[in-house]
């Protein structure tokens, strides 16, 4: 159980928690949502206790305070995943992580290698164990900072967004395995934007608004698993061509293909780690491949001058900025037009984004916004984009896939996402990377 | 447990380093050179080899000829072109043969501060994700049209207000997994520093120091 009392926490002059109380129940699974910035990440990582971060009040967790206890003592109390998975990782590799940590709460090595195992088959990452971390993608990283959790076997569980870029099919099978946890007794706490797979699963939906939480009814959750992703009407001009392309990864061969994009808003999806990023990032030449790919008949070479028609939004939205605060970021590009100043002002003012922030201190579903208002109101031929819903609220993805659809009539896109939700409807084709190659997507 | 040469590696290097720097030998040198050289070979390493032979070479031979020009003659210009080489020559040995990650845990059970060691180990680990920060500042910039060079003063400001966050993000997710400054770890593998691995090692020191008497 955890309780909330009075708890007030400003940051930065600005009061995020004003007097919140609020109890979690016990052995339960607790989904909580809220618009982009509404301070989730901020109330976990409060509940947690891991930063320094001073407030009022008392948080109790089953029944403790733990203010003032050891970090050994809160981590056996409360396990958490945070929301970017990148700077989670102390060593080399996921076994090591995992030891590092059963080392901490001191262990003896029969049951640091027991629960170690154990860990591993549950996250389903014993695959991942022994690669470096750092070369995981980004998927594979939530899932390796979610097996430590599962490790350290704490009887909380607060996970912030883990499946922000975790596939459609772990995705529900990881909610399962999180149900079983709860049956055998753990308190979950988890936030998510994307709310399939939780129905029949989850005993409470909280939301957070302005500073206050409060019980919604579980009837939220109803959503369609079926989703259009190709509409009949569909174009069938193409102008990006891939000719005998070969991208690989540590000298093996993770992608082969001669493939024809067809004009419109393309989705391409894929379980992780299957090299989606890396088929962006070729595209974009950022990355090196083997074969010749063209757009508009125009032979692509990495030059200045090609992301003057083309570019990517990168799936790490902190990796997409170049300056430090967020006006200086939109008006980074060169030759913009007063229109798009102005659509730029009216997207800030939409999601309450003050325009002289520095850029470090927005949350993550806020990075993600500044990031799309950036890179959409870039004038190009082609946009890729790379995971551009993780983090966002639904009001936030619907204003940005209409923006996408408004463009659509002089832009092409390919997007890659896990969130297919926001796309029904909208998108024109559906492609799908697979055993190493690419694949019309099946009606689903 | 495990047997590690880590810790007798190191040692091994640095009493040879601090030894080379004193003493005026030049076939200690070369015997160490010699060394490196089958060590690398032996590690089926042949780019330290080359590394080996490049790397030096501006430096050991300038500091001869200046040596030559303007100094005492041609015993002490091949001395020093000669401990030149054996210094890059101790470098690369303890870059290709030392894992520095078991060095640190072997340290850290004979005794050396926690916190020194995962400070360490975290900013080792991060050191592909700092080189990958860089260039992605790079590519973020030509993403939108402008090329970034070198002396834009943006990649320091940026690199540095990173390292700042990062700092935060890595304390709290070490705290949550458990880590604790003042708290006791068991070690799920002990190290043993290898009986004949330092047997060897001083077996090539003692055969070392004979030539400084020959």
């Amino acid at each position: 159980m955890i309780e909330l009392k009075g708890v007030t926490f400003q940051q930065q002059k600005h009061i995020i928690f004003n007097r919140l109380s609020f109890v979690f129940p016990k052995q339960q699974f607790i989904l909580v949502t809220g618009d982009s910035g509404s301070g989730k990440s901020t109330l976990f990582r409060l509940i947690a206790g891991f930063a320094q971060l001073s407030y009022t009040g008392e948080i109790l967790l089953d029944g403790k305070n733990l203010a003032t206890a050891s970090m050994k003592e809160k981590a056996q109390t409360v396990g958490m995943v945070f929301q970017n998975p990148s700077q989670q990782f102390t060593m080399r590799t996921l076994r090591k992580e995992i030891i590092f940590a059963l080392e901490n709460l001191g262990l003896t090595v029969s049951e640091i290698n027991r629960r170690m195992n154990h860990a591993l088959a549950l996250g389903e990452t014993s695959h991942l164990a022994d690669r470096v971390i750092n070369q995981l993608s980004g998927g594979e990283k939530q899932r390796a900072a979610l097996t430590v959790i599962l490790a350290i076997d704490a009887p909380i569980l607060i996970l912030d967004e883990p499946f922000a870029s975790i596939d459609f099919e772990s995705r529900l099978r990881l909610i399962q395995k999180l149900k079983q946890l709860r049956n055998q007794g753990k308190t979950i706490i988890l936030s998510d934007h994307d709310w399939l797979g939780y129905q029949e699963v989850v005993d409470q939906v909280v939301e957070l608004t302005e500073g206050k939480l409060h019980t919604c009814s579980l009837d939220k959750l109803d959503a369609t698993t079926c989703f259009y992703l190709d509409s009949s009407e569909n174009n069938r001009s193409p102008f990006f061509d891939l000719q005998k392309v070969q991208i690989q990864r540590n000298k093996q061969l993770l992608l082969e293909t001669s493939w024809q994009l067809n004009k419109g808003i393309t989705t391409l999806t894929g379980a992780n780690g299957a090299g989606k990023t890396s088929l962006l990032k070729a595209m974009s030449q950022l990355e090196k491949y083997r074969g010749t790919m063209f757009l508009n008949g125009k032979k692509l070479r990495k030059k200045r001058r090609l992301y003057q028609t083309m570019s990517l939004v990168v799936q790490d939205a902190a990796k997409q900025f170049v300056t430090l605060t967020v006006q200086e970021e939109l008006s980074f590009s060169k030759n913009q037009h007063p229109e798009i100043r102005a659509k730029q002002q009216e997207a800030l003012a939409y999601f309450k984004i003050d325009g002289a922030q520095s850029l470090f201190h927005l949350s993550e579903g806020q990075k993600k916004i500044v990031q799309l208002i950036s890179m959409l109101s870039l004038d190009l031929e082609f946009l890729l984009l790379d995971e551009p819903f993780a983090g966002l609220d639904q009001k936030a993805c619907r204003y940005f896939v209409e923006w996408i659809k408004e463009q659509a009539n002089q832009q092409d896109f390919l997007i890659v996402t896990h969130r297919l939700a926001p796309l029904a409807g909208i998108s024109h084709h559906h492609i799908v990377l697979e055993k190493q190659g690419l694949q019309v997507g099946e009606r689903s | 447990m495990k047997k590690t040469n880590a810790l007798n590696m190191s040692l091994f290097i640095l009493i040879l380093t601090l030894e080379i720097s004193f003493t005026r030998s030049v076939s200690l040198n070369i015997f160490l050179i010699g060394l490196a050289v089958l060590f690398f070979l032996f590690q089926k390493k042949g780019g330290s080899v080359i590394l080996l032979i490049l790397l030096p070479l501006i430096p050991a031979f300038s500091t001869y000829w200046s040596v030559m020009l303007n100094g005492s003659g041609s015993e002490d210009a091949i001395l020093l072109m000669t401990r030149t080489y054996a210094f890059a020559a101790l470098g690369l040995s303890f870059a290709v043969g030392v894992d520095l990650e078991e060095l640190l845990l072997v340290l850290e059970q004979k005794g050396v501060a926690p916190n020194f060691i995962y400070g360490l180990l975290v900013v080792v680990h991060s050191l592909p994700a700092i080189k990958n920060e860089v260039r992605a500042i790079q590519e973020a910039s030509l993403l939108k049209g402008k090329k970034l060079y070198f002396w834009s003063p943006m990649f320091y400001i940026k690199t540095i207000f990173l390292a700042f966050t990062w700092r935060d993000h890595y304390t709290e997710a070490m705290y949550s997994h458990g880590y604790d400054e003042t708290g006791v770890r068991t070690h799920q593998q002990r190290y043993i520093s290898s009986l004949s691995g330092a047997l060897w090692l001083s077996g090539l020191f003692f055969i070392g120091n004979i030539l400084l008497f020959l």
